[in-house]
């Protein structure tokens, strides 16, 4: 009984250390994947905290399902809409990228560690993928909005890459195990298995969880749970059958999160909170794992795999893989860089141990490295390259409070509040007077604690929190009128976009004459969408820009694959 | 100084103009420069339509600065106009219009164009100075205040 007291207290503790440190995470930047790890490794045997863990079996468990829970919640985080501009490169990246970085990092790291050229492509192989949990946790940071186009590739990618992976580990131990030394149809047949059967049970176990949701009267706690059990089921059940669990959970919660569910607000803000706990867990866990005096032996050959991969085998592989889809090189430098490993490797590492094959040791001690360099070297350094590759967009300016309506099912009315900062577009006027979307229309102005209509509140001022019902599809026009830009100087849409918005049927001739544009001749006839897209990578995104003469175009807004909205921005003028 | 201090005159600036909407200012446009510059109304007009057709020219914070060429204008014409009643000028922002810059220039591109173009976004999106211009009673301060802005 006491023994079990200090367990919960020291688990606890951990737990309340690492969530404190993570505020030390957004004062200098670390990332936070990496202090979670760390916090582990310190509380570990090499560590003050002395703690031994060297129980494979419940690592593998427990890293599995807290894998699961990210992946759903991350799922639940896509939207549809990204998936215009990101599936396709994702998917290619997802197969045929992983096999090409398994490929490439497996023979450095048998040549390297001077071991069978199967060991070292099952080293490839576990570190083959990019995590999930890493790769949402910084694409969904605060304050970094990147283009569309690079952060639904990375999402999607990081997302469906995992079952890659683990067939590429399965198939390889097999291999070692029959002693064969080349993959035979029933591989291929493993590999449709795993795809087909986790593509099936996401696709259809996301809507039936849909319609349970809807059609079960359930006490409101009880949704974001019923959400939880069934995607963990859907994950058991297809792992039993063969399918690879991991797509699927994530698919279902794609399908989830895009369609309209009861209480989808209340049921994402439990799931993120979900996810958050099993980050931390996992990754303390996977720090406890770790006895950092064993990695130091084969550092130097470890850390050459590490930098081989960061720096040849993912970029080889996102080049090649992207080539059809013609990304700018800023772009393509951006995601060979977002190649984070994180908890996969180290969990599929333990495969190789549990089948208890030669050099089994060797493997986890190789993924361990690799990740640690991956994600101090690059979790380190993506805010900072965004910027430098200018791949961020101006943040969408989001409401500050949202409130679902319980009659959401069937319409997408919301109440979103604002706090309206000294430089909004609303201060200093009525509420009545603001040329709100359509339907959108002030319900209440709360200025000092006290809740006010609008018509008496009179003319807004700053501090004063606008709550408006309006419709879900209109917030991001409220939000350009009420929400104070957050973003930093050169971000500012009007510096980002330019001064001028033009149409994308603007007529080319049209344009050029007004500006004295050098344009070439025979294309005066053209739209400015269609001068654009000959010009820009196969699915245009905002922020894509491209120079004519003295002007830059900036694709400004996108709507169903069309270009809608340019901004004209002269370079020579704004800084 | 400024680039567009060179051509803004005391007679350039307008308040308290009463214009129901931008077919309306744009007409009311057309015969100050016809007045004040020889320019045809109709030119004039049709001129700032046709680039309206293009998008909007309003910036957003009620701000619009419409412009378009008239062939056969040897310098760079504007005119400033502060409404008495803001207008709808289907801004981004979605909020109506009261203070409009309207620049034309000569058919014959050249890049000043565009750098003034550019200087006048700028001088308008600075809050500070639009309050100023919303706020002064006289013509002429308003005319002195552009004159005098620095980038």
């Amino acid at each position: 009984m006491e023994l079990i007291n200090q367990f919960v207290l020291a688990g606890a503790a951990l737990l309340l250390l690492a969530i404190l440190a993570s505020a030390l995470s957004y004062r200098i930047g670390m990332p936070l994947l990496l202090v979670f790890l760390a916090v582990g490794m310190l509380a570990g045997e090499d560590g003050p905290g002395g703690i031994v863990f060297n129980d494979y079996g419940v690592a593998y468990t427990v890293g599995s399902v807290a894998l699961a829970v990210i992946l759903l919640d991350g799922g639940l985080n896509t939207r549809a809409d990204t998936f215009r501009a990101g599936l396709r490169p994702a998917f290619v990246l997802a197969t045929a990228g992983v096999l090409i970085t398994c490929v490439i990092t497996g023979l450095i790291a048998a040549w390297m560690l001077d071991i069978e050229p199967l060991i070292g492509l099952l080293i490839g192989a576990v570190v083959g993928s990019t995590d999930a949990a890493a790769v949402f946790a910084l694409l969904h940071a605060k304050g970094l909005a990147l283009k569309q186009r690079v952060s639904a590739t990375l999402e999607i990618e990081s997302g469906s890459n995992d079952p890659m992976a683990v067939f590429l580990t399965i198939a390889l131990l097999e291999l070692l195990r029959s002693g064969a030394s080349l993959p035979g149809w029933e591989t291929l047949g493993l590999f449709g298995m795993q795809m087909g059967l986790g593509l099936a049970a996401g696709i259809g176990g996301g809507h039936l969880l849909v319609w349970l949701t809807n059609h079960l009267p359930l006490e409101r706690g009880m949704y974001p749970m019923l959400v939880l059990a069934g995607g963990l089921a859907l994950y058991g059940l297809t792992t039993v059958l063969g399918g690879s669990g991991f797509l699927a959970i994530y698919l279902a919660g794609v399908v989830f999160g895009n369609r309209k569910a009861r209480d989808a607000a209340n049921i994402l803000q439990v799931h993120n909170g979900l996810a958050w706990l099993a980050q931390i867990g996992m990754f303390l866990m996977l720090g406890l794992l770790a006895t950092p005096s064993h990695l130091l032996e084969h550092a130097p050959a470890a850390l050459a795999i590490a930098l081989a991969l960061i720096f040849v085998a993912r970029p080889v592989a996102v080049w090649l893989c992207l080539l059809p889809f013609r990304f700018p090189w800023r772009e393509q430098a951006f995601i060979a860089w977002v190649g984070l490993r994180g908890a996969v490797p180290i969990i599929l590492a333990l495969f190789p141990l549990l089948a208890g094959v030669p050099d089994a040791g060797l493997v986890l001690e190789v993924a361990f490295f690799v990740v640690l360099i991956s994600l101090t070297v690059q979790g380190w350094t993506i805010p900072p390259l965004a910027r430098l590759l200018r791949l961020e967009v101006p943040p969408p300016p989001a409401a500050d409070e949202r409130l679902d309506l319980a009659a959401r099912m069937g319409s997408d009315h919301v109440i979103l509040g604002y706090r309206l900062g000294p430089g909004a577009a609303a201060v200093g006027r009525a509420a009545g007077e603001l040329r709100l979307p359509e339907e959108a229309r002030p319900v209440t102005v709360i200025r000092q604690g006290a809740a006010l209509s609008p018509e008496a509140a009179g003319h807004l001022a700053a501090d004063d929190w606008l709550y408006l019902l309006a419709r879900e599809s209109d917030s991001a026009a409220l939000g350009d009128l009420l929400a104070a830009a957050p973003a930093p100087a050169y971000l500012e849409k009007r510096q980002f976009y330019g001064d001028f918005v033009v149409r994308g049927e603007a007529r080319m001739g049209d344009l050029a004459a007004q500006y004295g544009l050098p344009l070439p001749a025979g294309l005066e006839e053209q739209s400015l969408e269609s001068f654009l897209r000959a010009r820009l990578p196969r699915l245009p995104v905002a922020g894509d820009r491209h120079r004519l003469g003295n002007m830059e175009f900036v694709v400004r807004e996108v709507e169903a694959g069309r270009i809608t909205r340019v901004g004209l921005r002269i370079p020579t003028h704004l800084r | 100084m400024n680039l567009i201090s060179p051509l803004i005159r005391p007679d350039d600036v307008t308040i308290d103009l009463d214009a129901a909407s931008k077919k309306r200012l744009f007409e009311l446009a057309g015969q100050r420069f016809q007045a004040s510059y020889g320019i045809s109304a109709s030119e004039v007009f049709d001129s700032l339509f046709s680039r309206e057709k293009l998008g909007s020219t309003a910036l957003g914070y009620g701000i619009a600065i419409p412009h378009g060429r008239i062939k056969g204008l040897k310098e760079t014409a504007c005119a400033f106009f502060r409404l008495k009643e803001p207008i709808d000028f289907d801004a981004p922002d979605n909020l109506p219009v009261d203070l409009v810059f309207i620049l034309l220039a000569p058919a014959a591109a050249t890049d000043l164009h565009l750098q003034i173009l550019g200087e006048l976004a700028q001088m308008l999106s600075d809050q500070a100075f639009r309050e100023k211009l919303r706020q002064t009673r006289e013509a002429a301060e308003l005319h002195a205040l552009i004159s005098a802005w620095v980038p």
